[in-house]
Protein backbone atom coordinates (compact mmCIF):
# COMPACT_ATOMS: atom_id res chain seq x y z
CA UNK A 1 0.00 0.00 0.00
CA UNK A 2 1.36 3.52 -1.10
CA UNK A 3 0.60 6.13 2.17
CA UNK A 4 0.33 9.82 1.05
CA UNK A 5 -0.51 12.14 4.07
CA UNK A 6 -1.88 9.38 5.72
CA UNK A 7 -4.40 8.41 2.84
CA UNK A 8 -3.68 4.51 1.88
CA UNK A 9 -3.83 3.55 -2.22
CA UNK A 10 -3.42 0.69 -3.13
CA UNK A 11 -2.09 0.97 -6.07
CA UNK A 12 1.42 2.47 -6.95
CA UNK A 13 0.98 3.86 -10.42
CA UNK A 14 -0.44 7.25 -10.70
CA UNK A 15 -1.71 7.99 -14.26
CA UNK A 16 -1.47 11.74 -15.48
CA UNK A 17 -4.33 13.08 -18.18
CA UNK A 18 -3.09 15.00 -20.99
CA UNK A 19 -2.11 13.98 -24.54
CA UNK A 20 -4.94 11.04 -24.61
CA UNK A 21 -7.12 11.03 -28.01
CA UNK A 22 -10.53 11.44 -26.26
CA UNK A 23 -11.55 11.79 -22.64
CA UNK A 24 -12.72 7.88 -23.21
CA UNK A 25 -9.43 6.43 -24.17
CA UNK A 26 -8.19 8.23 -20.77
CA UNK A 27 -10.97 7.21 -18.75
CA UNK A 28 -10.27 3.40 -19.94
CA UNK A 29 -6.50 3.42 -19.79
CA UNK A 30 -6.69 5.14 -16.28
CA UNK A 31 -9.12 2.05 -15.42
CA UNK A 32 -6.39 -0.39 -16.85
CA UNK A 33 -3.79 1.43 -15.09
CA UNK A 34 -5.57 0.64 -12.00
CA UNK A 35 -4.65 3.92 -10.92
CA UNK A 36 -6.18 5.56 -7.40
CA UNK A 37 -4.24 8.99 -8.12
CA UNK A 38 -4.61 10.64 -11.54
CA UNK A 39 -3.66 14.24 -12.42
CA UNK A 40 -5.37 16.86 -13.82
CA UNK A 41 -4.27 20.91 -14.77
CA UNK A 42 -6.39 23.82 -14.58
CA UNK A 43 -6.51 26.33 -16.72
CA UNK A 44 -8.78 29.29 -18.13
CA UNK A 45 -12.21 28.42 -19.32
CA UNK A 46 -11.78 28.74 -23.05
CA UNK A 47 -15.47 29.31 -24.50
CA UNK A 48 -18.87 28.41 -24.13
CA UNK A 49 -19.79 24.83 -24.30
CA UNK A 50 -16.40 23.95 -25.00
CA UNK A 51 -15.45 22.13 -21.94
CA UNK A 52 -13.04 19.27 -21.23
CA UNK A 53 -14.67 15.93 -20.52
CA UNK A 54 -11.74 14.78 -18.61
CA UNK A 55 -13.91 15.98 -14.67
CA UNK A 56 -16.66 13.90 -15.77
CA UNK A 57 -14.95 10.89 -16.90
CA UNK A 58 -12.60 10.62 -13.52
CA UNK A 59 -15.67 11.60 -11.15
CA UNK A 60 -17.31 8.35 -12.70
CA UNK A 61 -14.02 6.18 -12.01
CA UNK A 62 -14.35 7.88 -8.38
CA UNK A 63 -10.30 8.19 -8.36
CA UNK A 64 -8.30 10.86 -6.04
CA UNK A 65 -8.08 13.95 -8.21
CA UNK A 66 -4.29 15.58 -7.90
CA UNK A 67 -4.64 18.68 -9.78
CA UNK A 68 -0.91 20.27 -10.78
CA UNK A 69 0.23 23.94 -10.62
CA UNK A 70 1.63 22.83 -14.12
CA UNK A 71 1.63 26.80 -16.22
CA UNK A 72 3.17 28.43 -13.20
CA UNK A 73 6.18 30.10 -13.26
CA UNK A 74 6.80 31.23 -9.71
CA UNK A 75 5.66 30.57 -6.30
CA UNK A 76 3.38 33.09 -5.77
CA UNK A 77 1.47 31.96 -9.61
CA UNK A 78 1.87 28.26 -8.07
CA UNK A 79 0.15 28.65 -5.11
CA UNK A 80 -2.60 30.98 -6.65
CA UNK A 81 -3.19 27.55 -8.95
CA UNK A 82 -3.62 25.50 -6.01
CA UNK A 83 -6.24 27.58 -4.21
CA UNK A 84 -8.14 27.62 -7.54
CA UNK A 85 -7.73 24.42 -7.33
CA UNK A 86 -8.70 23.55 -3.74
CA UNK A 87 -12.08 26.05 -5.08
CA UNK A 88 -13.07 24.09 -7.52
CA UNK A 89 -12.72 20.22 -6.22
CA UNK A 90 -12.50 20.94 -2.45
CA UNK A 91 -9.43 18.98 -2.53
CA UNK A 92 -6.05 19.95 -0.64
CA UNK A 93 -3.93 17.49 -2.80
CA UNK A 94 -1.87 19.09 -5.27
CA UNK A 95 1.13 18.25 -7.51
CA UNK A 96 3.10 21.32 -7.28
CA UNK A 97 5.05 22.18 -10.41
CA UNK A 98 7.05 25.46 -11.68
CA UNK A 99 8.96 25.18 -14.76
CA UNK A 100 9.78 28.47 -16.23
CA UNK A 101 11.66 27.42 -19.19
CA UNK A 102 9.68 25.86 -21.76
CA UNK A 103 12.23 24.19 -23.72
CA UNK A 104 12.98 21.47 -20.90
CA UNK A 105 10.08 22.05 -18.23
CA UNK A 106 13.14 21.63 -15.76
CA UNK A 107 11.41 22.51 -11.90
CA UNK A 108 12.77 25.64 -10.59
CA UNK A 109 13.99 24.51 -7.27
CA UNK A 110 13.86 27.75 -5.44
CA UNK A 111 10.07 28.57 -6.59
CA UNK A 112 9.12 25.39 -5.48
CA UNK A 113 10.64 25.36 -2.09
CA UNK A 114 8.73 28.19 -1.85
CA UNK A 115 5.64 27.57 -2.59
CA UNK A 116 5.77 24.15 -1.22
CA UNK A 117 6.36 25.62 2.36
CA UNK A 118 3.82 28.03 1.86
CA UNK A 119 1.15 25.26 0.99
CA UNK A 120 1.91 23.09 3.69
CA UNK A 121 0.62 25.99 6.39
CA UNK A 122 -2.34 26.11 4.03
CA UNK A 123 -3.32 21.86 4.71
CA UNK A 124 -2.53 21.46 1.40
CA UNK A 125 -0.97 17.98 0.65
CA UNK A 126 1.94 19.11 -1.41
CA UNK A 127 3.23 16.56 -3.61
CA UNK A 128 6.67 18.53 -5.26
CA UNK A 129 7.45 17.81 -9.07
CA UNK A 130 11.32 18.36 -8.38
CA UNK A 131 14.76 17.79 -10.05
CA UNK A 132 16.51 14.74 -8.85
CA UNK A 133 18.21 16.60 -5.62
CA UNK A 134 18.62 14.49 -3.18
CA UNK A 135 19.52 17.67 -1.37
CA UNK A 136 15.90 19.63 -1.97
CA UNK A 137 14.28 16.17 -1.96
CA UNK A 138 15.29 16.55 1.77
CA UNK A 139 14.31 20.13 2.06
CA UNK A 140 11.03 19.76 0.80
CA UNK A 141 10.80 16.95 3.32
CA UNK A 142 11.85 19.30 5.96
CA UNK A 143 9.20 21.69 5.15
CA UNK A 144 6.33 19.60 5.31
CA UNK A 145 5.60 17.84 2.19
CA UNK A 146 3.48 14.43 1.73
CA UNK A 147 5.90 13.41 -1.01
CA UNK A 148 8.74 14.10 -3.05
CA UNK A 149 8.59 13.76 -7.49
CA UNK A 150 11.63 13.97 -8.44
CA UNK A 151 11.93 13.63 -12.46
CA UNK A 152 13.57 10.34 -14.24
CA UNK A 153 14.17 12.81 -17.64
CA UNK A 154 12.30 16.13 -18.88
CA UNK A 155 8.47 16.05 -19.20
CA UNK A 156 7.16 13.73 -21.82
CA UNK A 157 10.56 12.53 -23.18
CA UNK A 158 10.52 9.18 -22.79
CA UNK A 159 14.11 8.91 -21.97
CA UNK A 160 13.92 6.97 -18.81
CA UNK A 161 15.51 6.99 -15.68
CA UNK A 162 18.72 9.53 -16.98
CA UNK A 163 19.02 10.66 -13.19
CA UNK A 164 19.05 6.91 -11.62
CA UNK A 165 22.24 7.38 -9.51
CA UNK A 166 20.42 10.08 -8.04
CA UNK A 167 17.51 8.41 -7.55
CA UNK A 168 19.04 6.03 -5.47
CA UNK A 169 20.59 8.47 -2.99
CA UNK A 170 16.94 10.09 -2.19
CA UNK A 171 15.16 6.94 -2.20
CA UNK A 172 17.97 6.23 0.47
CA UNK A 173 17.77 9.31 2.51
CA UNK A 174 14.02 9.74 1.93
CA UNK A 175 11.78 9.71 5.20
CA UNK A 176 8.26 10.40 2.83
CA UNK A 177 7.37 8.10 0.09
CA UNK A 178 9.47 8.90 -3.77
CA UNK A 179 7.20 9.09 -6.75
CA UNK A 180 9.11 8.74 -9.90
CA UNK A 181 7.33 11.58 -12.11
CA UNK A 182 8.48 12.13 -15.67
CA UNK A 183 10.80 11.13 -17.93
CA UNK A 184 9.37 7.27 -17.72
CA UNK A 185 8.99 5.50 -21.74
CA UNK A 186 8.36 2.17 -20.84
CA UNK A 187 6.85 -0.36 -18.64
CA UNK A 188 10.45 -1.91 -17.98
CA UNK A 189 11.55 1.21 -16.66
CA UNK A 190 8.86 1.90 -13.70
CA UNK A 191 9.55 -1.83 -13.14
CA UNK A 192 13.69 -0.69 -12.49
CA UNK A 193 12.59 2.24 -11.05
CA UNK A 194 10.58 0.18 -7.85
CA UNK A 195 12.90 -2.13 -7.80
CA UNK A 196 15.19 0.33 -7.09
CA UNK A 197 12.74 0.88 -3.75
CA UNK A 198 10.57 4.15 -4.94
CA UNK A 199 7.39 4.12 -3.79
CA UNK A 200 5.15 5.00 -6.56
CA UNK A 201 5.82 6.34 -10.74
CA UNK A 202 3.68 8.76 -12.23
CA UNK A 203 3.23 8.17 -16.29
CA UNK A 204 1.15 9.85 -18.39
CA UNK A 205 2.79 10.19 -21.99
CA UNK A 206 4.31 6.98 -22.29
CA UNK A 207 0.76 5.47 -21.90
CA UNK A 208 -1.36 8.33 -23.30
CA UNK A 209 0.74 8.59 -26.84
CA UNK A 210 1.27 4.48 -27.25
CA UNK A 211 -0.56 2.88 -30.16
CA UNK A 212 -3.01 1.62 -27.63
CA UNK A 213 -2.95 3.29 -24.47
CA UNK A 214 -5.46 0.99 -22.36
CA UNK A 215 -3.04 -2.38 -23.46
CA UNK A 216 -0.06 0.03 -22.15
CA UNK A 217 -1.73 1.02 -19.24
CA UNK A 218 -2.40 -2.39 -17.99
CA UNK A 219 1.48 -3.33 -19.61
CA UNK A 220 2.60 -0.46 -16.67
CA UNK A 221 0.22 -1.75 -14.14
CA UNK A 222 1.94 -5.31 -14.03
CA UNK A 223 5.36 -3.83 -14.36
CA UNK A 224 5.19 -1.35 -11.46
CA UNK A 225 3.53 -4.17 -9.76
CA UNK A 226 6.38 -6.46 -10.66
CA UNK A 227 9.24 -3.99 -9.30
CA UNK A 228 7.62 -3.69 -6.07
CA UNK A 229 7.43 -7.12 -5.68
CA UNK A 230 10.84 -7.72 -6.27
CA UNK A 231 11.97 -4.93 -4.25
CA UNK A 232 10.14 -5.89 -1.38
CA UNK A 233 11.71 -9.49 -2.07
CA UNK A 234 14.94 -8.09 -1.83
CA UNK A 235 17.60 -7.86 -4.57
CA UNK A 236 20.53 -9.89 -4.53
CA UNK A 237 24.32 -8.51 -4.44
CA UNK A 238 25.68 -8.08 -7.80
CA UNK A 239 29.16 -8.59 -7.68
CA UNK A 240 32.05 -8.36 -10.67
CA UNK A 241 33.16 -11.32 -10.91
CA UNK A 242 30.84 -15.06 -11.21
CA UNK A 243 29.98 -16.30 -8.33
CA UNK A 244 28.51 -20.02 -9.26
CA UNK A 245 25.26 -20.97 -8.93
CA UNK A 246 26.23 -25.12 -9.29
CA UNK A 247 28.25 -26.78 -6.88
CA UNK A 248 31.83 -26.94 -8.39
CA UNK A 249 32.46 -30.39 -7.48
CA UNK A 250 34.78 -32.65 -10.28
CA UNK A 251 32.23 -35.33 -11.02
CA UNK A 252 32.85 -35.26 -14.81
CA UNK A 253 36.68 -35.63 -14.29
CA UNK A 254 37.83 -39.16 -14.00
CA UNK A 255 38.30 -40.36 -10.41
CA UNK A 256 41.59 -41.27 -9.18
CA UNK B 1 -31.23 47.80 -14.80
CA UNK B 2 -27.74 49.33 -16.17
CA UNK B 3 -25.55 47.65 -18.67
CA UNK B 4 -22.10 47.42 -17.94
CA UNK B 5 -18.67 46.33 -19.38
CA UNK B 6 -16.28 43.56 -17.53
CA UNK B 7 -13.53 41.61 -18.97
CA UNK B 8 -13.91 37.81 -18.37
CA UNK B 9 -10.89 36.00 -19.34
CA UNK B 10 -9.34 38.89 -21.01
CA UNK B 11 -12.56 38.61 -23.32
CA UNK B 12 -14.62 41.97 -23.46
CA UNK B 13 -18.16 41.36 -22.33
CA UNK B 14 -21.44 43.54 -21.76
CA UNK B 15 -23.59 42.47 -19.32
CA UNK B 16 -26.76 43.80 -17.53
CA UNK B 17 -26.39 44.94 -13.84
CA UNK B 18 -27.44 43.55 -11.11
CA UNK B 19 -25.40 40.16 -12.69
CA UNK B 20 -23.55 37.75 -9.80
CA UNK B 21 -20.92 35.71 -10.10
CA UNK B 22 -23.53 32.71 -10.03
CA UNK B 23 -25.33 33.93 -13.19
CA UNK B 24 -22.14 34.88 -15.20
CA UNK B 25 -21.25 30.89 -14.95
CA UNK B 26 -24.78 29.97 -16.05
CA UNK B 27 -25.33 32.36 -18.69
CA UNK B 28 -22.21 30.95 -20.15
CA UNK B 29 -23.03 27.18 -19.83
CA UNK B 30 -20.03 26.15 -17.44
CA UNK B 31 -20.16 23.59 -15.10
CA UNK B 32 -19.97 24.21 -12.08
CA UNK B 33 -18.07 21.24 -11.13
CA UNK B 34 -14.74 22.25 -11.42
CA UNK B 35 -14.45 25.58 -11.26
CA UNK B 36 -12.81 28.46 -9.95
CA UNK B 37 -13.38 31.79 -10.02
CA UNK B 38 -11.25 34.89 -9.32
CA UNK B 39 -12.75 38.41 -9.62
CA UNK B 40 -10.11 41.12 -9.87
CA UNK B 41 -7.41 38.61 -9.39
CA UNK B 42 -8.81 37.70 -5.83
CA UNK B 43 -10.58 33.96 -5.69
CA UNK B 44 -14.24 33.78 -5.03
CA UNK B 45 -15.40 30.35 -2.86
CA UNK B 46 -17.97 28.77 -4.78
CA UNK B 47 -20.32 29.80 -1.69
CA UNK B 48 -20.20 33.27 -1.98
CA UNK B 49 -20.88 33.45 -5.99
CA UNK B 50 -24.59 34.11 -5.42
CA UNK B 51 -23.60 37.13 -3.76
CA UNK B 52 -21.10 38.55 -5.61
CA UNK B 53 -22.07 40.92 -8.25
CA UNK B 54 -19.76 42.68 -10.73
CA UNK B 55 -19.16 46.04 -11.20
CA UNK B 56 -18.16 47.98 -14.24
CA UNK B 57 -14.51 47.17 -15.43
CA UNK B 58 -14.71 44.25 -13.44
CA UNK B 59 -11.96 41.63 -14.24
CA UNK B 60 -13.03 38.00 -14.09
CA UNK B 61 -10.88 34.71 -14.37
CA UNK B 62 -12.86 31.57 -14.47
CA UNK B 63 -10.56 28.97 -14.41
CA UNK B 64 -11.77 25.00 -15.08
CA UNK B 65 -9.52 21.83 -14.52
CA UNK B 66 -8.44 19.85 -17.74
CA UNK B 67 -6.47 16.90 -19.21
CA UNK B 68 -2.92 17.58 -17.93
CA UNK B 69 0.17 15.30 -16.35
Amino acid sequence: MLTLAKHTFSSRLLTGTGKFSNATTMKSAVSAAQSNIVTLAMKRVASNNAQDETLKALRELGVTLLPNTSGAKNAQEAVFAAELSYEALGSQWVKLEIHPDQRYLLPDPIETLRAAETLVKKGFNVLPYCGADPVLCKRLEDVGCAAVMPLGAPIGSNQGLQTAPFLKIIVEQASIPVIVDAGIGKPSEAMAAMEMGVDAVLVNTAIATARNPVAMAKAFASAVETGRCAFEAGLGATSNVALASSPLTAFLEPTV
Amino acid sequence: MTQIKVNVNNQPMNVISPISLSELVALKQINVDGTAIAKNAAIVSKRDWSTTYLNDNDTVDIFTLVAGG
